[in-house]
């Protein structure tokens, strides 16, 4: 990575005040204070807030930093720094190069106007010049896929076809710095694929910064990631996975690790692979296709009738995708009381590379189906080696040539 | 490569800040044409009487003073000339001049939803104003010059320092509004006191009648920024001097307000979008 920094964030933080009227009366002081050149303080005002405090980053040329976080963390704010529309209250921003911001496709379109024209105007406030956008016309429209429609007023238009010229006409961009936010919410799949490889060809020679809801998305598109949370930054990691990891580690308390009656307690979980026990080292790690062995202690504090043990696979996104459910096949008992202990063996684990959660839960049927505990994400293991494929789990079928 | 930084303080000195501003009217210059032509567009789309909008201010306001003078309702005293022509110059000059302190806000609020989002030459939007209001004001004139003509108005070659004096009137105006702008666009306060304060000026201002000039009122004019521009239109008609100097005092007066203006809103244009929400 000696790609030189486009993008250099040092201590950035910016207040807001949540009462309006306020608001407007620290604005005009403010105003004023800038004609005079009085230096403005930076600390905080009767019912202001830091709305971005104190984050720190670099993206390089090739690099796309994946912003996230909750609403109102302060992703849109930082955003809006970082396009020099609003200042920073504190620290520094350093932007090399010419920066585009894809924030609301379709910005300046005019409902009366046709397509034609909406493009001139749209690609006028992005900054293009008139002769740019007739050379690049024929494109924009082919890459909009919006046909004859180009000279029908935009009032007429289904709304992810103004996504998809407003996307086409930003498309054409070439900036050193790109930011993004949200814009890919809508539109169907196709369209949206297309923009990723729009945006793959773009990140070659780009610094990006990325917001989005759509963890599959950040994972898809970003080099490294932030997580700001109320304005702080929580997570900065260069390391995508890992960055994502911890992202999902916090939310592991978020999802309620453990629901259950508390009638009975999962004791102990402990992993096996190779004939070792690898629960409680740094870090948990399977082979690819190498055997995984699942064991779990469970105290029963009352007798439970026709207990039932299900576990389910997670996958970094918190996206299930693999399950067991044939426990009450293999271990027949109709009661269960007191501590016991069952071990769950698969021989061979063809998960793709990546970092995996177990949940487990338990199930009491008697008259009525109880769950007595569920456990989410109660252990989290990593699959090393192998093959690297774009699902989880791989499965090994038996080829033939058959004509 | 370009390199901006962004920190707390602006840290421009006026040198740079004007110099960024001159810029920026360069390169928003096509941006501002295009959005005035967008709005001009749009605006026509839900009208049957379109254009017509814009010259009717004047021609009603115009109406009802001949109408007012003929019914000798009240005395407006000897004008040098025919009361029609009279007034139909001032109701168009005042009304360019109102208008033109109304638009930098107008234009700068309406553009908001772009500025909250996207990073253009700011310059822009003050480029579509002057578009805006020139549009108009050529409007105006041109339906002054045909009702005059039809009152009996020999066309001369004064007419064309009517069109003159009624851009003085639009540049003046201009260069006020600009100033209120960074407290007008954060605050709906000023526009609302504009418009109450605009028709008491106009009647401290010789639009529809003549004011003594040897009277309080009168001796007050040299502070009237619209009253030279008004007086020479019709003078230029009747032949009598025009204070050139006064003109060219106010000339300058404007060119210097709208720099300030644009310069303060360079500064306060980040704040305002700051409070302005997306």
């Amino acid at each position: 990575m000696n790609e030189e920094v486009l993008v250099k964030v040092e201590g950035v933080s910016k207040k807001f005040c949540r009462n309006l009227k306020r608001s407007l009366v620290y604005g005009g002081s403010d105003i004023f204070k800038g004609f005079l050149g009085i230096e403005k303080s930076s600390d905080l005002r009767k019912e202001e807030f830091w709305a971005v405090n104190d984050v720190s980053f670099e993206v390089r040329r090739g690099e796309c930093l994946g912003l996230i976080g909750h609403n109102g963390a302060g992703k849109s704010t930082l955003l809006k720094m970082l396009n020099g529309l609003i200042r920073p209250d504190k620290g520094r921003i350093e932007m090399k190069g010419k920066v585009s911001a894809l924030i609301e496709l379709g910005a300046g379109f005019s409902p009366f106007l046709t397509g034609r024209e909406n493009v001139y105007n749209n690609g006028a406030v992005l900054g293009f010049k008139k002769h740019e956008i007739d050379a690049k016309f024929d494109d924009i429209v082919a890459f909009a896929e919006i046909g004859d429609f180009i000279d029908t007023p935009v009032q007429n238009y289904s709304s992810g076809m103004k996504v998809r010229l407003g996307f086409a006409v930003a498309a054409q961009l070439e900036p050193d710095i790109l930011l993004v936010d949200e814009v890919l919410a809508v539109g169907d799949m196709g369209f949206v694929l297309k923009c990723f490889n729009r945006m793959d060809k773009l990140l070659q020679n780009t610094a990006m910064i990325f917001v989005s809801h759509s963890m599959p998305q950040i994972a898809r598109m970003s080099t490294s990631l932030l997580m700001l949370e109320k304005g702080k930054q929580i997570i900065y990691s260069n390391d995508i996975s890992e960055g994502l990891a911890e992202y999902y580690g916090r939310f592991k308390s978020e999802i309620g690790d453990y629901q259950g009656s508390h009638d009975v307690d999962l004791n102990k979980i402990s992993l096996f692979s190779k004939g070792e026990d690898i629960t409680n080292r740094t870090v948990v790690e399977v082979q690819y296709g190498a055997d995984l062995t699942i064991e779990l202690e469970v105290n029963f504090k009352r007798k439970v009738i026709n207990p039932d043990l299900y576990i389910v696979f997670y996958d970094k996104e918190q996206r299930g995708f693999a399950e067991i459910f044939n426990f009450k096949d293999q271990v027949k008992i109709s009661e269960a009381e007191g501590v016991m202990r069952f071990s769950s063996r698969i021989p061979e684990l063809f998960f793709t590379q990546g970092r995996y959660s177990i949940t487990i839960a338990l199930k009491e049927e008697s008259e009525v189906t109880e769950i007595l505990f569920r456990y989410q994400s109660a252990i989290y293991f990593n699959v090393v080696g192998g093959y690297h494929g774009w699902v989880p789990v791989q499965i090994n079928p038996t080829w033939s040539l058959t004509n | 490569m370009r390199v901006q930084v962004y920190e707390s303080s602006n840290g421009e000195s006026l040198v740079q800040l004007l110099k960024s501003i001159l810029l920026g009217l360069r390169n928003g210059h096509s941006l501002g044409f295009r959005l005035f032509v967008r709005d001009l567009k749009a605006g026509l789309e839900a009208s049957l009487l379109g254009y017509f909008w814009i010259a009717l201010p004047a021609l009603a306001s115009a109406g009802l003073w001949i109408f007012i003078q003929q019914q000798k309702i009240i005395s407006i005293g000897d004008t040098a000339l025919p009361y029609p022509v009279f007034v139909l110059i001032g109701t168009t000059c005042w009304t360019v001049f109102a208008e033109s302190v109304n638009k930098p806000i107008q234009r700068y609020k309406s553009a908001m939803s772009l500025m909250v989002k996207l990073n253009f030459p700011r310059e822009a939007i003050f480029v579509s104003a002057i578009y805006d209001l020139l549009f108009s004001l050529v409007l105006k004139v041109v339906v002054l010059f045909v009702i005059i003509a039809a009152l009996g108005v020999v066309p001369s070659i004064g007419w064309v320092g009517i069109l003159f004096f009624a851009l003085g009137s639009m540049f003046i105006g201009v260069s006020f509004g600009l100033l209120i702008s960074p407290f007008g666009v954060l605050l709906n306060d000023f526009s609302r006191a504009i418009n109450m304060v605009m028709p008491f000026i106009m009647y401290l201002t010789p639009v529809v009648f003549t004011i003594q000039a040897d009277s309080f009122l009168g001796k007050m004019q040299v502070f009237n920024p619209v009253t030279p521009w008004i007086e020479s239109a019709r003078n230029i008609l009747t032949g009598a001097p025009i204070d050139v100097y006064a003109l060219g005092l106010w000339v300058g007066i404007s060119i210097v307000l709208s720099l300030i203006g644009l310069m303060l809103m360079r500064i306060a244009l980040p704040i305002i979008v700051e409070r302005a929400g997306s």
